[in-house]
């Protein structure tokens, strides 16, 4: 039979009892919880084990039969969403400057796996009570049902003034946002207070983040920064107006002419010059092309003379490189010379040396260099054997370390390996017990005789010879003999049943004048004949099929 | 003799009657069948016939045990000692070389494990221990244990692998399924009895062993190859029952076309005159003038016993005795070197007098397996066959 599912009746459910009215029917019926579901069984109110992934099996007839001889007993079942879940809460706080900082805290929960039947101990007001079907509602006593939000409510109040207080307030409200050094020390604050709180009732704080609203010191920053942002633009307008009118002004020269006399015109005063103005007596005539133009010259000019600034240059660079060139030529030259005549006096100087015999103080000169290099190379040596001293100190030490770890790792497997030591030993006696076997008792035994058979074998090889070889000679002899013989008794014994066989007939035989005893020793005779091999000329008893020499077949 | 005893009996690889023919210990063949008689290199001392692989067990019969307390079952992640024990279970007293051994687990890679002994006396067990790597997936796990031996004789050495195989389970770190909880009533949600299944199997994951088990060991010959402890490649072996032929000689200067059947194994190869002509040697060599005549001078520089040809390890070996050694393929080897002979190699046992005399070495193959090894006499004697 198939097993129902039994799941939570709405994703926000965190706990659920489940209804009453599943379990109703005559027949069998069975019920399965997935493993993310913790099962938690009551009887008679009593919480008597908790599952996780179970299989229930409810009614039917035979357990009613049981239910009459054993009396009734209440059974609730109540399921336990163990996957951890998200909650959001609002939070608000002042800043250290008193400024009203609030946000949403988003809050990672779970029940704890390993206890889920603490979770009743969040379950106050909720009543196992059965939905009214004619009142359409839960009764006012209580649910059936533990809600996310139920957890919420119960936690929430704890986190405002211990944590969000107590950690706000040590901080400026400009400094809070981005500064995740207070997210965590918020996040452990929470855990630490939801330990406190819900520890023994089943509920763990797996992580909380906190996202910040603007406040009043932000909007205000924001604000201010806003027009700074506007002064600026209008800073910049100004400044490009400004370089524009000079630009202008640069660029404007008028010409003024005047039909008065120039004497009269010095000494004329402002208001005689606005009037002569008026008058057309002096007349303003613009010259800013002109003046354009010229600008335009002197740019042009101002070019030429830089770029022939910089060809004189170049040209000034290169001759100096070329002069440095040719004296570096001479320069090597001299060099040259001067290596010739060092060579030359040191071949002269050694060919003195030669002549006066001073050689004897070279090889002392030599010596002393080879005497300077052993002792260097001693040095060497012994510095390295300090080296490698030290290095097996220290990697003495870590073995030593090492060992111990072994030691105490392989203490059980020691003690196991110990244990078969007795079982081996006991079956080594019994190995040692057959390992003394000699060559020939190998070969009687493989040869098809038993153990038994070549230690008398063996024994009657030893009383009949003392010296060692032929004892091994006599043994071969033997058992060869006793091979041959068990052979011979087979084929008597094929004769005599042949003979059992044609017994039947043997009046026949009488008749012939035959007797199977002839049979019997004529075999013999041919057992105990012998032939050569026409190969290798190996003498063959002569029932042989095959020569042991050259393998040469005897028989066709 | 008890059946307890009867355990250490060398397993018998031929038929009766060779066993019965071989006690002539002239005997080269089967008198009954006319199957060659290869003997074990230590014959002198087992007794025993090899068989078709090369192997005495006489000489080699090792047993892989597991020692009582090993476990056999693990956790995922978990690594594992397995305490196993290895004996000798030769009938006679030859000790057994235990020269390497390696584990591992499925197909992965041999890992060898540290073996701090080598030499087991007949009847003689010594503990090892195979370390199970993380087993990192749940399971049956098939644990493999390759153990390398050698069984020698004088210089010689015959080198095996065994392989046998052990079964690990390793169990999962996943939940167990659920229990199963049947709720009994009259009437639903009013039961009176409630049976709770399943919750009692707190199953022990680390079983182990309560008494020693043998592990069968089956020879690998592949893994002999490719660990280069038998054959000359992973491709290519000579096996003891390699016919040699000989050509250029006088057919009674060498032994007869076929397997290398003297007592010992070896034939050897020098001045001396051959068994067939009543000498000490199994190949005679002279040095011969353009004209034919022999070569007094050039032949007193080829010793009686100047090397010796043998079969070890699915090689074919030329040992050097002589005083003025050997050159093979221009090469020069002096007296106790041992060299394994290739196709198309070329001996001069002469090193001083070049090209006066040669032999030639020619495999003919049949699938890896060298059926056949001519040996030729360069310049071919005109009396030769």
């Amino acid at each position: 039979m198939a097993s129902q599912p039994l799941v939570l009746t709405d994703p926000n459910l965190l706990a659920e009892f489940v209804r009453e009215t599943e379990f109703k029917a005559f027949f069998e019926k069975r019920f399965a919880t997935p493993p993310d579901l913790a099962a938690l069984l009551f009887r008679n109110g009593e919480l008597i084990n908790s599952f996780k992934g179970a299989h229930f099996s409810v009614g039917g007839l035979a357990n009613a039969i049981k239910g009459v001889v054993g009396g009734s007993t209440h059974i609730a079942l109540m399921l336990a969403d163990l996957k951890p879940f998200q909650v959001q809460i609002p939070v608000t706080a002042m800043s250290k400057d008193h400024v009203e900082i609030a946000g949403t805290a988003t809050l990672e929960l779970q029940l704890d796996p390993d206890k889920p039947s603490n979770i009743l101990g969040l379950m106050g007001g909720v009543s196992r009570q059965q939905f009214d079907p004619e009142m359409g509602d839960f009764p006012i006593t209580g649910r059936k049902a533990l809600s996310r939000i139920d957890v919420v409510d119960r936690i929430a109040p704890h986190f405002a003034d211990r944590v969000m207080e107590a950690v706000i307030g040590r901080m400026e409200a400009a400094d809070i946002r981005g500064e995740t050094g207070l997210q965590d020390k918020i996040q452990a604050d929470m855990m630490q207070e939801a330990e406190r709180i819900c520890g023994d009732i089943g509920i763990m704080v797996r992580a909380v983040s906190v996202q910040w609203a603007l406040n009043a010191v932000e909007r205000e920053e924001f604000e201010r920064a806003q027009v700074a942002r506007q002064q600026e633009a209008l800073d910049y307008q100004l400044e490009l107006l400004k370089r524009e009118v000079a630009r202008q002004s640069e660029a404007t020269e008028v010409k003024v002419t005047a039909n008065v006399d120039l004497a009269k015109l010095e000494n004329a005063s402002e208001d005689e010059l606005a009037h002569m103005v008026l008058e057309s007596e002096v007349n303003f005539l613009d010259a800013r092309e002109a003046a354009t133009r010229r600008q335009e010259m002197q740019a042009l000019a101002h070019e030429i003379e830089v770029l022939r600034t910089e060809r004189a240059a170049k040209m000034e660079n290169q001759l100096a490189e070329a002069s440095h060139l040719t004296d570096l030529t001479k320069e090597a030259g001299h060099l040259r010379e001067t290596e010739r005549n060092i060579e030359l006096l040191d071949a002269q100087h050694v060919a003195e040396m030669k002549k006066v015999g001073v050689l004897t103080d070279i090889e002392l000169h030599e010596r002393k260099e080879r005497i300077e290099l052993d002792l260097a190379r001693v040095a060497a040596e012994q510095s390295a054997k300090n080296l490698s001293t030290l290095m097996e100190l220290e990697s003495g030490v870590k073995d030593r370390d090492a060992e111990r770890d072994i030691k105490k790792g392989n203490a059980s497997s020691a003690n196991r390996i110990a244990e078969s030591k007795a079982d081996a030993d006991s079956r080594v006696a019994q190995l040692q017990a057959g390992a003394r076997m000699t060559p020939e008792q190998i070969l009687a035994i493989n040869a098809g005789l038993s153990a038994d058979v070549a230690d008398v074998l063996k024994e009657q090889a030893r009383a009949s010879s003392t010296v060692g070889d032929n004892a091994m000679e006599s043994m071969r002899e033997l058992i060869k003999g006793a091979a041959e013989e068990r052979e011979a008794s087979r084929a008597h014994e094929l004769n005599i049943l042949k003979a059992g066989m044609t017994g039947a007939t043997g009046v026949a035989h009488g008749a012939g004048g035959k007797s199977g005893r002839d049979d019997v020793s004529s075999d013999m005779d041919v057992a105990s004949a012998k032939v050569e091999c026409p190969e290798c000329g190996r003498v063959l008893p002569a029932k042989a099929n095959f020569c042991t020499g050259c393998g040469h077949k005897m028989r066709t | 003799m008890t059946a307890a005893s009867s355990s250490v009996l060398p397993r018998r690889t031929q038929a009766v009657c060779c066993y019965t023919s071989a006690m002539d210990k002239d005997a080269t063949y089967c008198g009954e069948c006319g199957k060659p008689l290869i003997r074990c290199m230590a014959a002198e001392e087992c007794g025993g016939l090899l068989d078709d692989q090369g192997l005495c067990t006489v000489c080699v019969a090792p047993q892989l045990m597991i020692a009582p307390g090993a476990l056999t079952a693990a956790k995922v992640g978990s690594a594992i000692a397995l305490p196993i024990s290895i004996a000798n279970r030769s009938a006679i007293e030859r000790p057994l070389f235990v020269t390497r051994l390696w584990s591992r687990e499925a197909a992965g890679a041999w890992r060898e494990e540290h073996l701090g002994w080598e030499r087991l006396d007949a009847g003689q067990a010594r503990p090892v221990t195979v370390t199970a790597s993380q087993l990192t997936r749940a399971g049956a796990h098939n644990i493999e244990i390759l153990v390398a031996v050698s069984s020698r004789w004088r210089w010689r050495e015959e080198s095996y692998a065994f392989s046998a195989d052990l079964r690990l389970t390793v169990e999962g770190d996943e939940e167990k399924s659920g229990p199963v909880v049947t709720i009994g009533g009259e009437s639903a949600g009013h039961g009176n009895t409630i049976y709770i299944s399943g919750q009692g199997d707190k199953r022990e994951v680390l079983q182990a062993t309560t008494e020693a088990i043998e592990l069968e060991l089956v020879r690998a010959e592949r893994e002999e190859r490719r660990l280069g402890l038998r054959g000359l490649s992973e491709t290519l072996w000579i096996p003891k029952n390699t016919k040699m032929v000989w050509r250029g000689f006088p057919k009674e200067d060498t032994p007869p076309d076929g397997p290398i059947l003297t007592p010992d194994g070896i034939l050897a190869v020098g001045r001396t005159r051959s068994r067939r002509s009543g000498g000490p040697g199994d190949v005679r060599l002279l040095a011969e003038t353009p004209d034919g005549g022999i070569d007094e001078h050039a032949s007193r520089l080829i010793s009686r016993r100047h090397f010796e040809l043998y079969i070890e390890c699915n090689r074919l070996i030329l040992r050097v005795n002589g005083s003025g050694g050997v050159r093979i393929n221009g090469e020069a080897y002096g007296t106790g070197k041992e060299i394994a002979l290739r196709d198309g190699d070329r001996i001069e046992p002469l090193v001083k007098v070049d090209g006066a005399l040669a032999l030639t070495v020619r495999f003919q193959v049949e699938h890896g397996s060298v059926a056949e090894v001519t040996i030729t006499r360069v310049p071919s004697l005109k009396k030769g066959g």
